[in-house]
């Protein structure tokens, strides 16, 4: 009985596993089978649905996707504060034949002469039989270089090169710089934008103005052999912003015939060469006095002495007709040495050096490009106070001349000179105190618009021209020469000033042939001159200058309310 | 007719799917052809402006006066230049400069 329990019981466990398998019909499998396949489908076309969604929203992802594709073999052009062209990057096509990998020689020269006609091909003939890869052609036309695609020969290779061309040639030489073969930039812009130039999409746009930039660069040129200066600087910066509108430097280089140049006359005097540039420093003795409201315009100095002694060296006035009794106002618009000495002792070591430091003119640079040359650094000490005082012994470079006599003149706020064209104007933080500005304005029009000043021939008539004159010894090695470097920082209109323009002649001669015109409404003529003055050259230039670039600059750039 | 539904569904996505996969294939064409073009458009544009750079150029400007015209270009006087200005239907013309103590 017992076994035949036990049978029973294997024989109903086998019962329903054979039920539960029974129950499992083949329509059930088939509709598992047809679900599995729906479900693959379906996956399919989702991807495919969103694939079209991904396709029809790309626009702006696909012009990036090019730009990165390119980024080897790329760089941004450069373009002038009116969308001028100063540098374009052309690709060009060069053709190479790599003589292993031609199969029908024959054939292969018949195509080739047909493209390229006025080619000899006895020598393509001879480097074909050697094995070495040889060039067919660089810098082939498009449509060459299509008829060459066409004909599918892989023995045939063809490369991409970038090809920079400048079409201003000369006129930015010392702003843009140049770039190696190898896409690097090695100096000016080219170089300190470079990797902005290798990945940005947008060209770079710079603050100059191509036009004002001719003008200015035609006048030096026109003046170099009336005074026979060895070189010449001249910028021009708007007070208010930093924003320079033209930087000049002779002589300069054709960019395009990429020269390696070694002379040093060749170096950008506006922002490498550091001079000592004589009296125009006063202006800043004058501006530190009335900041630090230790003396004001009307301020007079008495029994001023002829000459004063400092370390042994006799310091004098250049004319011994300067009067013993000047105010602060006639100390600077007679550029009195003596009288500046005394200022510069009433404000003090500290305070002037602080006031130098503060407007940027004693400290290396920060700048646009790498060119930038580094103020000579000294000891300050009674005799080097009273050196600094009227410009002698402290070094600067022009554009960091440029930057102090905005930020004193634009009613104190602190500036940064820039070549690169910025979006948003950045705000400015006021540096100076209320009313130097327009105290140090004032005087600066009367040294061009009084007889007694040093600037006369850059009165031009309808621009307020303010300015200041500096005559200066160069310095070679620490010794001084009879050469000079005559400076005149010219500043307009002095009632709301707009713009500063400097203008720097290196070494440069008296010119005695040279006629002079007053600009004092008499219309006298002046020929003979002998003085190697600043306000008897550079002056001169300055007022050309002026006169050529005003209109454009007061009707292009002019403010609308 | 459950099978049917099925067998119907399976073809329609059949279809759907072939249908989106070429239109996806046009679609890329048609993409590739425009951005080919743009670019070709786009290159011609910047050489166009490259030339027009170059010939509009000061220096060359210069060239094409000293060789077409007899007189010599002068510098506009600033005091010469006026302005316009149009108030209540009327113009009224004043100078550019204007004078200021500091004259």
């Amino acid at each position: 009985m017992n076994n035949d329990n036990r049978e029973r019981l294997v024989l109903e466990n086998y019962e329903n596993e054979f039920f539960y398998k029974r129950n499992k019909s083949n329509l059930n499998i088939t509709f598992n089978r047809i679900a599995f396949i729906f479900f693959i489908f379906l996956i399919i076309c989702t991807i495919y649905t969103i694939k079209v969604f991904y396709l029809g929203s790309l626009n702006s992802k696909i012009n990036k996707e090019i730009s990165l594709l390119v980024k080897n073999n790329y760089r941004a052009d450069i373009i002038d504060i009116n969308g001028n062209f100063l540098a374009k990057t052309v690709n060009t096509i060069n053709v190479g034949i790599n003589p292993s990998l031609v199969i029908n020689k024959k054939k292969l020269l018949i195509n080739l002469q047909i493209i390229f006609p006025n080619k000899d091909f006895s020598k393509i003939k001879k480097k074909l039989n050697s094995k070495k890869f040889f060039y067919l052609d660089k810098q082939i036309n498009q449509k060459n270089y299509e008829k060459i695609r066409l004909l599918g020969d892989k023995s045939v290779i063809s490369e991409e090169k970038l090809s920079r061309i400048y079409p201003q040639e000369n006129l930015f030489s010392h702003i843009i710089g140049q770039i190696d073969d190898d896409n690097n930039g090695i100096s000016g812009i080219e170089k300190y934008f470079d990797y902005e130039l290798k990945t940005r999409k947008e060209p770079l746009r710079l603050t100059v103005d191509t036009d004002i930039q001719f003008l200015i660069r035609e006048e030096l040129i026109r003046f170099q052999p009336i005074f026979q200066n060895i070189g010449s600087a001249a910028i021009l910066m708007n007070v208010n912003n930093g924003n320079i509108l033209s930087m000049i430097s002779l002589p300069d280089f054709n960019l395009n015939k990429r020269e390696n140049i070694k002379d040093v006359n060749y170096i950008n005097r506006a922002t490498k060469g550091v001079y000592e540039l004589g009296s125009v420093f006063k202006t800043f003795t004058i501006a530190a006095g009335l900041n630090e409201k230790v003396i004001e315009p009307e301020t007079k100095f008495e029994n001023l002495p002829k000459k004063i002694k400092c370390a042994g060296r006799s310091i004098g006035e250049y004319d011994n007709k300067i009067p013993s009794n000047l105010t602060v106002e006639q100390i600077l618009i007679r550029s009195g040495n003596i009288g500046s000495v005394r200022i510069g002792q009433k404000v003090g070591i500290e305070k002037l050096k602080f006031f130098l430091e503060k407007i940027g003119v004693l400290n290396k640079i920060d700048f646009d490009i790498e060119e930038v040359g580094q103020p000579i650094s000294f000891k300050w000490g009674k005799c080097k106070l009273v050196t600094a005082s009227f410009g002698h012994g402290i070094t600067t470079t022009p554009l960091q001349l440029a930057k102090g006599y905005s930020i004193i003149t634009n009613g104190g706020y602190d500036i940064k000179p820039t070549l690169i064209k910025k979006k948003e104007e950045e705000k400015k933080e006021k540096i100076l105190e209320d009313g130097v500005s327009n105290k140090i304005n004032l005087i600066l029009r009367k040294i061009v618009s009084s007889e007694e000043g040093t600037a006369n021939f850059a009165n031009i008539s309808g621009y307020e021209v303010g300015g200041k004159t500096g005559t200066a010894q160069k310095s070679v090695d620490g010794i001084y020469s009879k050469s000079k470097v005559n400076t005149f920082v010219a500043v307009f209109p002095t009632s709301k000033p707009q713009y500063i323009l400097i203008v720097l002649l290196d070494e440069p001669k008296p010119n005695k042939e040279y006629v002079y015109y007053y600009k004092n409404g008499t219309g006298w003529k002046y020929k003979g001159n002998w003085r190697n003055t600043a306000g008897w050259t550079s002056v001169e230039i300055a007022g050309k200058i002026i006169e050529k670039i005003g209109p454009i600059l007061a009707t292009k750039y002019m403010e609308v309310n | 007719m459950r099978k049917i539904i099925l067998i119907f569904s399976v073809i329609f996505l059949i279809v759907i799917t072939t249908i989106t996969k070429n239109s996806t294939k046009k679609l890329e064409n048609q993409i590739f052809t425009i951005k080919e073009n743009i670019s070709v458009l786009k290159d011609q544009y910047e050489m166009e402006l490259l030339d027009y750079s170059f010939l509009s150029s000061p220096k060359k400007l210069l060239e094409y006066q000293l060789q077409y015209f007899e007189k010599d270009l002068i510098p506009t006087d600033i005091n010469n230049i006026k302005k316009i200005n149009k108030k209540n239907n009327k113009f009224i013309i004043t100078n550019f400069n204007k004078k200021t103590k500091h004259e």
